[in-house]
């Protein structure tokens, strides 16, 4: 209470506290969390409804062996990986195109301003009766998750361009070609790298909801359908697994843009 | 050659400000010819057309492939959705999802708000709570589904929780950017001149993390339109999501359909509305540009 001013300008910069102490307080935190969730499932609660860290554990570990786990994730990943993949790059195609040429934007606007207020997982129910519950369902769902998100950051990118550099380009002799290729492209990079990024977690968000309203594998399955056996450990280990790997993808986008498109100046 | 162009820009300010969305504006192609009230009546056209076209072709693939059952076309699916209007029997959906979502969107706004500040102004406290917020913001709501039956039934308290849950983590991870975006020559400043810390709170940070708020907020939104659907598809009597479900049990896909064009309305009107809200009310504190899907 000496210096109640100096200590205030502390409390509110974000690096007054030293690195090795952020650290420590984080994994106290997680072990007191962990300890907490041990204590309360094995005292409080019934074990069938709210499992414990260590059965959960356990229940990671078994049916990891087992195989199931490791084939419902990888499962789940393909779809992910699949139906992001197309849904990126059409998503970045269209915007470009819509981004540069205001006829295709007048067009297309008004059709993917309907499209994208609606949820993904609405397109479940229609995708089942399509295409079943196979692959070309969850692959439709995943691309349409991803498609409108990164479509409309590549339009804002493109609107972001200052003027004055097409201007420039134009009166160096610049062809409509090379513009588009040596301007437009890479000033509208880091809108699509985050345009991607949220359509990743949107992704994730829609395979797992179509598994659990229309599948028969990958880790939504899994996680909803131990409910029908009071399995909630193994319930427990997907969604844990699950949020590892979401984790997981998020951070390796980051690294990717981190060492791959740094030139371009993607914002974090 | 600078009269004209200025006055394109001003018409593209003004038709972004009047609401045309964010989409619509900028031409940087430096377009040089018709006057401006030709090409907006121009784009009205190819609007039109936009929509003609998607009817159409909707229209013409359902009748050509006779598809009547499985792919209604919009004449069907339109008709369905007038006689479910007329019964009110989409309005009753409609409002018990919007209530579903606004309950647990206002509580799940209002801890992570609350969270996030506290995470962005304290360091031992984002300490503490970061790596848990970084996990939980990974596992979709929707995996909490099955756990949350298990725990609270398919009543209205799981579904409020779930709709929490979408909402908290984006909500106080905005907010808590939002602290840390405020720069700290501001802070400084106003403690150098007496302020409290209370004082700095109130008139710095909190209005500099206000658009950060918003925005999280309005992804959030968004995001609970995605659960609802969900929580309502897999146990619940009413709502939108039932109604869905409802059309593909009895195969019934203009049922689906309508269920469908009615959420994308209602997702779009209360994006709508809650820009517009937050234009009027805290118009000073409107995020920039938001792109949210």
């Amino acid at each position: 209470m000496s210096n109640p001013r100096g200590q205030a300008i502390q409390r509110f910069a974000i690096d007054a506290m030293p690195r090795s102490r952020a650290f420590f307080l984080s994994i106290s935190s997680i072990v007191a969390g962990l300890l907490i969730w041990q204590i309360s499932a094995t005292v409080l609660f019934d074990s069938i409804l709210y499992p414990s860290a260590l059965s959960t554990l356990v229940a990671l570990a078994s049916e990891m062996t087992r195989g199931n786990l490791g084939k419902d994730l990888t499962i789940t990943f393909g779809r992910v990986v699949a139906g992001f993949a197309m849904g990126s790059f059409l998503g970045a195609s269209l915007g470009l195109l819509m981004g540069s040429f205001r006829s295709v934007r007048t067009f297309f606007s008004p059709m993917v301003n309907f499209f994208r207020f609606i949820t993904p997982i609405a397109w479940v129910a229609p995708a089942t009766i399509w295409f079943g519950i196979g692959e070309t369902s969850k692959l439709f769902l995943v691309v349409y998750a991803t498609l409108f998100i990164v479509l409309i950051n590549t339009m804002t990118g493109i609107s972001h361009i200052h003027r004055d550099r097409f201007r420039m380009a134009r009166s160096f002799g610049a062809n409509p070609l090379e513009i588009f290729w040596r301007i437009t492209i890479p000033a509208s990079v880091p809108f699509i790298i985050t345009g991607m990024r949220i359509g990743l977690g949107n992704s994730f968000m829609t395979v797992i909801g179509a598994e659990m309203l229309a599948g028969n594998d990958g880790l939504g399955y899994l996680i909803y359908s131990s409910r029908l056996f009071y399995r909630s450990d193994v319930m427990f280990a997907g969604i844990i697994l699950l949020g590892v790997m979401g984790f997981a993808a998020d951070w390796l986008f980051v690294l990717l843009r981190r060492r791959a498109l740094s030139r371009y100046e993607v914002l974090s | 050659m600078t009269g004209p162009h200025a006055g394109e820009a001003d018409t593209a300010k003004k038709a972004s400000l009047t609401g045309s969305r964010a989409i619509s504006v900028v031409g940087q192609s430096a377009p040089i010819g018709p006057s401006i009230t030709k090409r907006t009546l121009t784009d009205v056209l190819i609007a039109v057309l936009s929509i003609g076209c998607l009817f159409a072709v909707w229209e013409f693939a359902s009748r050509t492939f006779g598809l009547l059952l499985l792919f209604p076309p919009p004449t069907v699916t339109l008709r369905r959705f007038a006689e479910l209007m007329a019964t009110g029997e989409l309005e009753r959906a409609g409002l018990f999802s919007l209530l579903r979502i606004f309950a647990g969107f206002f509580v799940g706004s209002l801890a992570g708000i609350f969270l996030g500040l506290l995470m962005g102004s304290f360091v031992n406290v984002r300490a503490v709570a970061e790596p848990y917020v970084h996990f939980f913001r990974f596992v979709p709501p929707l995996a909490w589904f099955a756990p949350v039956m298990l725990w609270f039934g398919s009543g209205e308290v799981a579904r409020t929780i779930l709709i929490v849950y979408t909402t908290i983590f984006i909500v106080a991870l905005n907010a808590m950017a939002g602290v840390a975006a405020v720069p700290r020559n501001k802070t400084r400043m106003a403690h150098t001149f007496g302020a409290t810390d209370a004082e700095v709170f109130r008139l710095i940070t909190l209005p500099a993390c206000a658009p950060y708020i918003f925005t999280g907020m309005r992804i959030a939104l968004g995001n609970s339109f995605m659960t609802i659907v969900v929580a309502e598809i897999l146990g619940a009597r009413d709502g939108l999501g039932y109604l869905i479900n409802n059309g593909v049990l009895f195969l019934d896909v203009a049922l689906v359909f309508s269920g469908i064009i009615a959420l994308g309305i209602l997702g779009f009107l209360s994006d709508a509305v809650f820009s517009l809200l937050i234009r009027r009310f805290a118009g000073q504190f409107a995020p920039p540009h938001s792109t949210s899907g």
